[in-house]
């Protein structure tokens, strides 16, 4: 089959995308699962979307030639990978009755009040455009315009009689005009909320629809490729706003660096979906039926999500008792099902004159620990929490003035030492002094 | 990696937001009655879709079998436009899906940022009985800092829509803020100033906004400065205003900001082992950077970051541990190593090491 630009699903170029943003320098055979021609066609389609953004860099390396891409999120006025969701294929027939559907219904009088039936859309098709299509593939676009599925409903209907007739959607007509009306200080606003709020693509489209730009707005720390994710995160939403039980496929790190095919498959109410904005890492939190207990995965790892029907109420009362105070406790997204929580405490070495900041430091970054000063110039943080070893990389980034760690989970402070000491072997010819 | 969704109604991939309906919207809107020439369709083409969309979509557009939006317009029995064959330019109402977003993103705390109370009032009646795509609550944000700005408070919107405002019609104004920490120490200086904003900037991280801004002395341009919002005391209006093209000033911001960045970038060893390639490079991807697989199974990266976010680079690699070995260059590398060692004394010192 030739290439082809537009594509029917969003599942595999989601996961090409992020891996050539994440790891910038993914070759054919990093893909084990693909064919070449796979390969060769996903690549060309991302240089396709992204061309005017991105950098791709061809290097030869030792495995061949790579591609590399690369881009600075601060650096750029919107985010790229909208463009990815732009690419939807589609058949002549839906894209000519799309405009010529949407012209008659916004330009024309209809027949009667009420508005156009299926019937005589068809035969104004025919004879003021000359386009002739049977009534039932027009009632099908009327249909789908009209109805939830998809999320359009640019359309309304109502029953006159025996007929069905088709109208615009009046409410989203109003919101038209008022948008239109106020463009100016819509502008600034879908800027910047299309770019931090989850699903920004739907604001997107808004822009698109507007013809709006971003000259006003930059953003730091803004983790671009979280929206591949955002079309499985609609179910997911659903679910929880919904108290479903939903089936997740999830293909861990685990999995794939063994080259499992075989996927874990769990079933459970959607709680939650967790955000670190600092790692860039998004996961789902979900109150597994079979072992009652809370699990989060990983939202860039999830395969599929699929809502199975409504929880039984009862599980619902274990779920609301449970989760929060199990959500409380974390101090990320490992969250334990251990009613135990693990003491941990560091002691730093804070200028107190003239480190403030590092106070402040302690404060912002904390999440809630406690601090308390134990000393000439040295400072306790200290907190409960349900998993000490994920605190670890924030405790890393204090090295050089972390005096003493203690806690209930020796194992992880035993390897913190350890740490400690494997990279004095990595810089062992330091020339520091206080 | 395959995946599939199944069982939900709503679909942010729909080609009705699609970039081939986009164009045809805009070719309907260009070409109305008086017609495009053929030329002026192709480079449309060639600027707004995807990278092959000219292939693709010029024969659908103008070609025979294609699809009937255009028709041909003759001089002296010589075509030389093309017109568009519907009435008046169709333009896609809001759809659900962006109605339901909308919802949810005027109850966000930040709206009023940007939005005027009576304009909120608008949407708010405009969208009622749509329910928002999610709950504020759904999405748990568990590391975001601690002293972000006071979106709530009143005195912090009504500075943010100044500088706001003073952004959007290029004018100056005169800002007292509360200064910044200095050699790494809190101050309790203020400073006053005369400034147009140019551009803000938030950060997710943070939790802040930012504006980046011409400062003027006596009426002449004295260099940018980035003021935090919160930060600000009072704004005054002035007189002055941006006398360059709003375009051109941000060409120069950019290319100022461009001047900020770090004049080597950070080079970094990642083992494999506890999942650090990957752990690292999606930490980091919010970057500029350049990474490669070495035979060994490490992985390399280079990164360029602004020279003010150096101290934020560097502890966030320190925070990877051994997993991440920094190479260079020597200034930086000097620095990992001052920590390191620092670090070595002082368990020493308590008889952990």
């Amino acid at each position: 089959m030739p290439f082809q630009e537009l594509i029917k699903s969003f599942d595999r170029i989601r996961g090409y995308m992020r891996d050539f943003f994440i790891y910038g320098c993914k070759t054919r055979s990093d893909r084990e699962e693909a064919s070449l021609r796979t390969y060769d066609n996903e690549r060309r389609r991302i240089e396709s979307y992204l061309g005017d953004y991105m950098c791709f860099r061809l290097r030869e390396g030792g495995r061949g030639k790579r591609v590399w891409l690369s881009m600075e999120s601060a650096a750029l006025e919107r985010n790229p990978f909208y463009q990815a969701y732009r690419s939807k294929s589609f058949t002549d027939n839906d894209i000519i009755l799309h405009f010529y559907l949407l012209e008659a219904l916004s330009a024309l009088e209809p027949p009667q009040e009420e508005g156009w039936t299926a019937g005589q859309l068809t035969d104004l098709l025919s004879q003021r455009y000359g386009l002739c299509f049977d009534v039932q593939t027009v009632r099908g676009k009327l249909r789908e315009y009209e109805s939830l599925e998809k999320g359009l409903c640019l359309l309304a209907s109502e029953k006159h009689g025996k007929s069905l007739c088709y109208r615009l959607n009046r409410e989203a007509e109003e919101l038209s005009a008022l948008l239109e009306e106020r463009r100016g200080e819509m502008e600034d606003f879908l800027a910047f909320f299309s770019e931090v709020l989850p699903f920004g693509a739907a604001g997107s489209y808004l822009m698109e629809r507007g013809g709006y730009s971003n000259p006003h707005i930059r953003f730091k720390h803004h983790f671009l490729s979280h929206t591949l994710d955002d079309n499985l995160l609609l179910s997911i939403i659903e679910g929880i706003a919904s108290k479903s039980l939903m089936e997740v496929v999830n293909y861990s790190r685990r999995q794939r660096s063994q080259r499992d095919p075989r996927p874990l498959v769990c079933t459970g109410v959607p709680v939650a979906i967790l955000v670190s904005v600092q790692t860039g890492r998004r996961y789902l939190v979900l109150y597994g039926d079979k072992r009652k207990k809370l699990h989060s995965f990983r939202l860039d790892y999830i395969r599929s999500a699929k809502i199975l029907g409504p929880c039984p109420p009862e599980f619902l009362e274990q779920l609301r008792l449970y989760a929060e105070e199990s959500l409380n406790a974390a101090w990320g997204a490992s969250i334990s099902w251990r009613p135990r929580r693990e003491y941990f405490s560091m002691e730093l070495y804070i200028d107190e004159k003239r480190e403030k900041y590092i106070l402040n430091r302690l404060m912002r970054e904390g999440r809630g620990g406690e601090i308390q000063q134990v000393g000439v110039n040295r400072f306790r943080y200290s907190i409960e929490t349900a998993d000490t070893n994920e605190l670890m990389e924030w405790v890393k980034s204090f090295t050089g003035r972390i005096c003493k760690l203690d806690g209930s989970n020796r194992q992880v402070i035993q390897r913190f030492y350890r740490d400690m000491k494997r990279m004095e072997e990595l810089y062992g010819d330091g020339e520091g002094g206080e | 990696m395959e995946t599939e969704k199944e069982g939900n109604k709503m679909e942010l991939f729909s080609e009705v937001f699609g970039a081939y309906y986009q164009m045809v919207y805009q070719l309907l809107r260009l070409c109305g009655q008086e017609g495009l020439t053929r030329e002026k369709i192709v480079r449309l083409a060639g600027r707004t879709g995807f990278g092959e969309t000219s292939v693709y979509l010029l024969p659908k557009l103008l070609g025979e079998d294609g699809w009937p939006f255009l028709e041909q317009l003759f001089q002296e029995g010589q075509p030389v436009r093309w017109k568009s064959r519907l009435g008046r330019p169709v333009k896609r109402p809001v759809t659900l899906l962006e109605r339901q977003w909308l919802s949810a993103a005027i109850s966000d705390p930040r709206a009023p940022l940007f939005l005027s109370r009576e304009l909120l009032g608008r949407l708010e009646k405009a969208l009622e009985g749509v329910a928002p795509l999610y709950r504020q609550g759904d999405f748990r944000y568990f590391d975001r800092y601690l002293d972000g700005d006071p979106y709530d408070s009143s005195a912090y919107q009504k500075i943010f829509r100044r500088v706001l405002t003073a952004l959007e019609e290029g004018r100056a104004l005169e800002i007292r803020f509360q200064a910044g920490p200095h050699g790494g120490m809190e101050v309790s200086r203020t400073h006053r100033g005369v400034y147009i904003p140019l551009q803000l900037e938030f950060s997710e991280k943070d939790d802040k906004f930012r504006v980046y801004c011409k400062r003027l002395n006596h009426g002449r341009f004295a260099g940018y400065a980035v003021i935090n919002l919160g930060r600000i005391l009072e704004t005054f209006p002035r007189a002055e205003v941006c006398e360059q093209d709003k375009k051109k000033e941000l060409g120069l911001l950019r290319q100022w900001i461009a001047r900020q960045k770090c004049a080597e970038p950070a080079e970094v060893e990642i083992s494999p082992e506890r999942n650090g390639i990957e752990r690292f490079l999606v930490e980091f991807s919010t970057f500029e950077k350049e990474s490669w697989m070495e035979p060994n199974g490490c992985c390399r990266v280079k990164i360029w970051y602004p020279r003010s976010d150096e101290t934020e680079v560097l502890i966030r690699i320190l925070g990877f541990g051994p997993v991440v070995r920094v190479l260079g260059p020597p200034y930086f590398l000097k620095q990992v190593k001052e920590r390191v060692a620092m670090q070595a004394r002082r368990l020493e010192r308590t008889g952990l090491s």
